[in-house]
Formats: C-alpha cells, structure tokens, sequence
C-alpha cells in the first residue's frame, strides 16, 4: 500500500470535504436561517440569545473551517498548486478557477466578515455608527460569499475523472 | 425628456437594487456567474 498516497489523495481530501461542508455549511446556515432568524428574533426582543450564544460559536467553527479547507485543498494540489492557480495546465484549469474562487471566499472571511462581525457581536469597541456599518459590511461579505460558493462548488466537482469529461469533454 | 425630465436610457438611481439584499437575487447571481465561469473555461479548454 502507498501510504503516501493514502494519505495525500485519501485522507487529506477527506479532511477536505469535512471541513468544507462544515464552512459552506455554517455559511448557508447565517445567510439562510439566522439572518432571517436574528430579524424576527429583533421584534418581539430574544435576538440577545442568537447573538451571545449561538452567532460566536458558529463564527468560531466557520471561520477556522475556512482555514482547514483551504490548507487541506493546497496540500491536495501540493506542486501542482502553482500551475493551478495561474493556469499553465490545460488540465488544472477547472479546478484554478475553483481555487481562486476558495481563495476568494477565504479572504472575505478574514478580512470582511470577521473583523465586521467582532464589532456587531461587541468583541471589540465600536460606536453605534460603526456597529451599522460593520452589520452592512459583514452582511454583502457574506452574501458575496454564498454566490461565490455556487461556481466554486461547480468547479471542484467538475474538476476531476468522469465529471470533469462529463463538463468539459477532457 | 420623458419620465417627468428623467432622460430616456437613464436608470435612476434609487431604483436600482442589490441582487445580494435578497436570498434569490444571491442565488441567482451565483448561477450567472457559473454560467460564464463554465463557458469561459470550456472556451480556454477548446472543448
């Protein structure tokens, strides 16, 4: 057995998907269920549940996902990451778009979503004018990123084997 | 001048709206996108 290989193509894109539903995951769960949810929750005054409770801990598990996943997915293409990611290969260039698309999302966690949502959640001192702000910020972030998901999920399954013949006839 | 003086072609701005305020414009703008993500790709395949 190539334990090399195991781990590699097996495990490492195992972990891979794992933590990559978990991000999609808890990311369709904020953009689909509590942004509505915390609206609701605003009118008849319980939204202080979602926000102290729930909201940190999902932030908690989707933003340290995002960093698996993406570790996960350039460990997968290891030295072939480069030719990937700038499309040198005919062959690598479904899964490059899928790449950038990830690589995108990624940034939009950490440099949007994250910083914005430190200040709505009040992890970190913010005016009244700034937490408004920040909610809008953190808001399009998010929404960017469920839109991006849809093409990045499209180009990492067809990227490869009989999906990627079945797509693209290569 | 039609529209009460708005130019004909001119789109106000107040009317516009952002796809991604609503949960079906972000869904729909995901599956614009893949569109011409695919079709681009399959163009730089010559497939």
């Amino acid at each position: 057995m190539d334990w090399g290989a195991f781990i590699h193509y097996g495990l490492v894109r195992w972990l891979h998907i794992l933590a990559g539903v978990m991000w999609i995951g808890l990311l369709y769960y904020f953009n689909f269920v509590q942004v509505a949810a915390l609206k609701a929750a605003q009118a008849d005054n319980t939204a202080a549940g979602i926000s102290r409770h729930v909201a940190p801990r999902a932030l908690l598990f989707f933003r340290w996902a995002a960093v698996v996943t993406w570790l996960a997915g350039a460990t997968i293409l290891s030295n072939h990451l480069f030719e990937a990611f700038f499309f040198q290969q005919k062959v690598y260039v479904p899964i490059g778009v899928g790449a950038w698309l990830g690589t995108i999302m990624l940034i939009n966690v950490w440099a949007l979503i994250w910083p914005n949502q430190k200040k709505i959640l009040g992890l970190v001192q913010a005016t009244d004018e700034e937490k408004n702000k920040a909610r809008r910020t953190a808001f399009l972030a998010s929404r960017t990123n469920t839109a991006l998901s849809i093409p990045m999920l499209f180009f990492m399954i067809a990227s490869g084997g009989v999906f990627r013949t079945a797509f693209f006839g290569t | 001048m039609l529209g009460g003086g708005v130019h004909p072609g001119t789109v106000k701005e107040e009317n516009m709206k952002n796809p991604l305020d609503s949960l079906w414009g972000t869904i729909i703008s995901g599956l614009v996108l893949t569109l011409i993500l695919y079709c681009i790709v399959k163009l730089a395949l010559g497939s």
